[in-house]
């Protein structure tokens, strides 16, 4: 198991690596630039521009700056003296010119991950729940309402879902806000007022909580009717013990290996959930950076995504071998 | 209009060249009680408490007034910093700032500014001519790499100032030049002396504007791009910033320092940067906000009936752009077809319903010119045309293809339109979206064949929509050139007499829509939003400025 961790770590790099190298190149090749607009910018003074950002070199010496910039330790400074300081600096923003992108980051992504923890236990919750009743009570009315419930949070879009909750609980029966996020902003600051979070919270929450019931009734399906499940019927166990000890652990992995790369996506945010609740967070940043063309942000964003996402898988590898006895790691 | 409409406020650098209907002594013929009757008429505004929220649209990219080009920042930089003079918030004509009164030479090229003694700084340093002459030199720096540094360029040495050290057309480096070559002058701590290339009647115009409003060098050495930040931005207008969120909220806070501090009203001002104009909308409602200036489309009829709603003509055209440069559009029978045959009526009618003005000119009305008709509905005629061109009926045309941005309102005009061609042209035209910068690439390239457009003009002038179809003007992307066209705009540029300049800039427009057509003009902007009826001051007017300077608040009933 450890040696298996630390082979698995060793790849984390490469992968990042092969990841920014592919996103940087793909990124200078797409048509237009961070300073191209609909009213033309005198041609000397966008020249200065793109000279300030370094956007005039060639795009190898570029991504040779970006990558010194991102080690995680700079050893000398511009002018070559030694000078040891924390690296992984991803450089301005085009966009938000007063803020670097790590900053940017710092600011928003806090706010996201709360908003998507929230979503993540209501969706686990939600989804873990229905799925199991369905899948033990096969067929029921309970199977078939759930089931359609499921279906329907798969096939409406956040754009439906968010407006409408919105207009029920804020503006009709007022309840809770109809947008925005607590005064103070950040992690804590959010966390104190969770008013905010409740409506983006499902509507970011509903999605993710329709796969995994689906995903969460098709494992109990399959793992009901299995030979170790008839064996502890057969020793006279209780239902819930059954079901929770012992059918839920193989039914589980479905759903494990799928939240790898859901969580990755529900902490990173949603442009669409964002927009509708006027939340300040990171997944604005994903789409808007990309359209902006604002080169270092789309970096800063890549490898926000990436590291969530190799970890997060890393992570899922780990829960499978508790979840199932049959897999040994080598 | 969304990014579209990022109105760069510029004053396009051909405009230098140009001189204005308005002498400058005209536009100083403002009543002395002026400021009276922009006041409340009672003091019921005391007994409210003086918060304002509006909705900014978007996240500003920065609040540096000389590196700001977009809506959302001007409506802020506007009013944490204040320029030597500013405008009336209805009349928009020139009215005194940080200069007290000034004086304009008989010859049009020196002005002098007298500032007041009493302009400080937000943080209660002195406000002097000084700070104004090394503002200007950092905008025309050209390591600041300022977008508008060209609004100075009629100060005499400054185009010179910001262009040394990059490459002529002639592939020279240009020389350095020294500051003390550049018309701005600190006669002394109260007193700046301007002294222009060559008369420019605008030039308060452009003084009022954003790009030429002092900044604080001391703070902006120490901190370098971030001194934008509430804990260190130093400001000298009627508010500064208390607080900044991004992608939350911008707070602004009355300026305790600011000169006229006993004028201003609002006590704070929280800007929300709502992209999603239905979210918007609904804190409207819910009273979380006191002005949208936008509305969300889809609930327009009910938002129409509503007594805060509020719509008024604004200074943009929305249009279509023809590549001129290649069949079959190359000839001028065929773009008038194309346009003649069109009912702009049935688009704002049916499809925008907001108000918007149908329009076969180019150039929204404003005061003292009135844009030429232009080629209006008629079906017979545009067949005739397209058969002279050698397509009867629209046998031989080829299919061609319209380009736009992808936006559903975008879409929803341009499909309306290829249903008109085909029925009223039996022509074909095929529909290709693109996303915007892909789309701008393709448009500034000539990369199309019909393309999707829209114009803001940036001042209360003709000038600012026809000067761009001269001659490799760097927004005509059409490829379209005319000799006589480039002539009259020429001519217009050296014309001083207001009349005879607008009798001119009217013929160069009835060659631009009527002859040649190289764009098909579709309809006129409205500004459209929601107002809150307790909020006091604010007047409409055609560039949807509001300074915040002049707003209160009322109680509410």
């Amino acid at each position: 198991m450890g040696r298996y961790l630390f082979r698995r770590l060793l790849q984390v790099p490469i992968v990042l690596l092969i990841l920014v190298t592919i996103s940087f190149f793909l990124m200078r090749a797409a048509p237009g630039g961070p300073f191209d607009m609909d009213k033309q910018v005198d041609a000397d003074i966008k020249r200065r521009m793109e000279e300030k950002y370094h956007l005039d070199k060639h795009p190898v010496v570029q991504y040779g700056m970006f990558l010194r910039d991102l080690a995680p330790i700079h050893v000398f400074d511009r002018e070559g003296n030694v000078s040891i300081r924390p690296g992984f600096d991803l450089g301005p923003s085009f966009k938000n010119k007063s803020l670097s992108v790590n900053e940017v980051i710092w600011l928003k992504a806090p706010v996201s991950a709360l908003l998507g923890i929230a979503a993540l236990l209501i969706s686990l919750v939600l989804g873990l729940g229905a799925g199991v009743v369905a899948g033990v009570r096969q067929n029921s009315v309970f199977d078939y309402g759930s089931m359609a419930v499921a279906m329907v949070g798969l096939a409406v879009p956040t754009f439906v879902v968010g407006p409408l909750l919105a207009l029920v609980f804020g503006l009709w029966w007022k309840l809770l806000p109809v947008a925005g996020y607590a005064a103070d902003g950040g992690f804590f600051g959010g966390l104190m007022a969770p008013q905010y979070l409740i409506l983006p919270a499902f509507a970011l929450a509903l999605p993710f909580a329709a796969r995994i019931a689906r995903l969460t009734r098709a494992g109990m399906l399959e793992v009901i009717n299995q030979d170790y499940i008839r064996t502890a019927w057969a020793k006279g166990l209780r239902e819930h013990v059954i079901v929770v000890r012992h059918a839920l652990r193989g039914a589980m992995l479905p759903v494990v290996s799928f939240l790898g790369p859901a969580v990755a996506q529900i902490l990173t945010g949603s442009l669409v959930v964002e927009q509708i609740f006027a939340i300040p967070g990171i997944g604005r940043e994903f789409v808007t950076s990309a359209m902006n063309r604002d080169y270092t942000m789309v970096m800063g964003t890549v490898i926000l995504f990436g590291v969530l996402l190799v970890a997060f898988n890393l992570i899922v590898d780990v829960v499978y071998g508790l979840l199932d006895p049959r897999i040994r790691y080598t | 209009m969304t990014r579209t409409a990022h109105l760069p406020l510029v004053l396009a650098l051909v405009l230098a060249l140009v001189a204005l209907a308005a002498p400058a002594s005209a536009q100083q013929a403002l009543p002395a009680d002026w400021k009276a009757k922009v006041q409340p008429e009672s003091d019921d505004w005391k007994k409210a408490r003086q918060v304002f929220t509006f909705n900014n649209g978007a996240e500003p990219e920065t609040l540096d007034p000389q590196i700001v080009t977009g809506v959302p920042e001007h409506r802020l930089t506007g009013n944490l910093f204040e320029t030597l003079v500013t405008q009336h918030p209805e009349t928009l004509q020139t009215v005194p700032g940080v200069a007290e009164r000034w004086e304009v030479s008989r010859d049009g090229l020196v002005y002098t500014f007298h500032l007041r003694k009493n302009a400080k700084w937000s943080d209660g340093q002195p406000l002097t001519a000084t700070d104004f002459r090394d503002s200007w030199q950092r905008l025309l720096e050209p390591a600041t790499a300022a977008q508008y540094a060209y609004m100075l360029y009629p100060v005499k040495g400054a185009e010179a100032y910001n262009k040394q050290g990059s490459e002529g057309p002639d592939g020279v480096k240009r020389p350095a030049v020294p500051y003390e070559q550049v018309g701005v002058q600190a006669v002394d701590a109260h007193t700046l002396r301007v002294t222009l290339e060559r008369p420019c009647a605008y030039f308060l115009d452009l003084a009022a504007f954003d790009s030429l409003a002092p900044v604080p060098l001391r703070v902006i050495r120490a901190h370098g791009d971030r001194w934008v930040r509430p804990e260190t931005l130093v400001c000298n207008g009627p508010f500064k910033l208390g607080e900044w969120r991004p992608n939350q909220r911008i707070v602004l806070v009355k300026n305790e320092h600011y000169w006229d501090r006993d004028f201003v009203k609002l006590e704070q001002v929280v800007a929300l940067p709502l992209e999603d104009m239905d979210t918007a909308f609904k804190m409207f409602q819910q009273g979380e906000c006191d002005w949208l200036n936008d509305v969300p489309l889809g609930k327009l009829a009910e938002i129409q009936r509503l007594p805060e709603f509020y719509v008024s003509p604004y200074l943009g055209t929305y249009f279509y752009r023809f590549n001129v440069t290649k069949k079959p559009f190359d000839d001028a029978r065929v773009r008038r077809a194309l346009s003649m045959c069109i009912d702009r009526e049935a688009i704002t009618r049916d499809l925008l319903r907001a108000g918007q003005v149908p329009a076969t000119w180019f150039t929204p009305a404003m005061p003292g010119y009135e844009p030429p008709r232009g080629l209006g509905f008629d079906r017979e005629r545009a067949r005739r045309l397209l058969a002279e061109a050698g397509y009867p009926d629209g046998k031989g045309f080829p299919t061609v293809e319209l380009l736009y941005n992808t936006l559903e309102a975008h879409k929803v005009v341009a499909e309306n339109l290829v249903q008109q061609w085909r029925e009223n042209l039996g022509i074909t035209v095929s529909l290709r979206n693109s996303e915007w910068k892909v789309y701008l690439n393709d448009v500034q390239h000539l990369q199309y064949q019909i393309a999707r457009a829209a114009w803001i003009g940036d001042y209360l002038d003709p000038n600012t929509f026809l000067d761009m179809f001269v001659t490799g003007g760097g927004n005509n992307n059409t490829g379209w050139s005319n000799a006589r066209y480039d002539a009259l705009i020429a001519q217009a540029a050296r014309e001083l007499d207001p009349k005879k300049r607008m009798a001119v800039f009217q013929e160069a427009e009835r060659l631009l829509i009527e002859e040649e057509m190289p764009v098909l003009p579709l309809y006129i902007y409205v500004n459209k939003g929601l107002l809150k009826e307790t909020v006091g001051g604010w007047y409409e007017n055609v560039r949807d400025q509001h300074p915040l300077k002049y707003l209160w608040k009322e109680p509410a009933e």
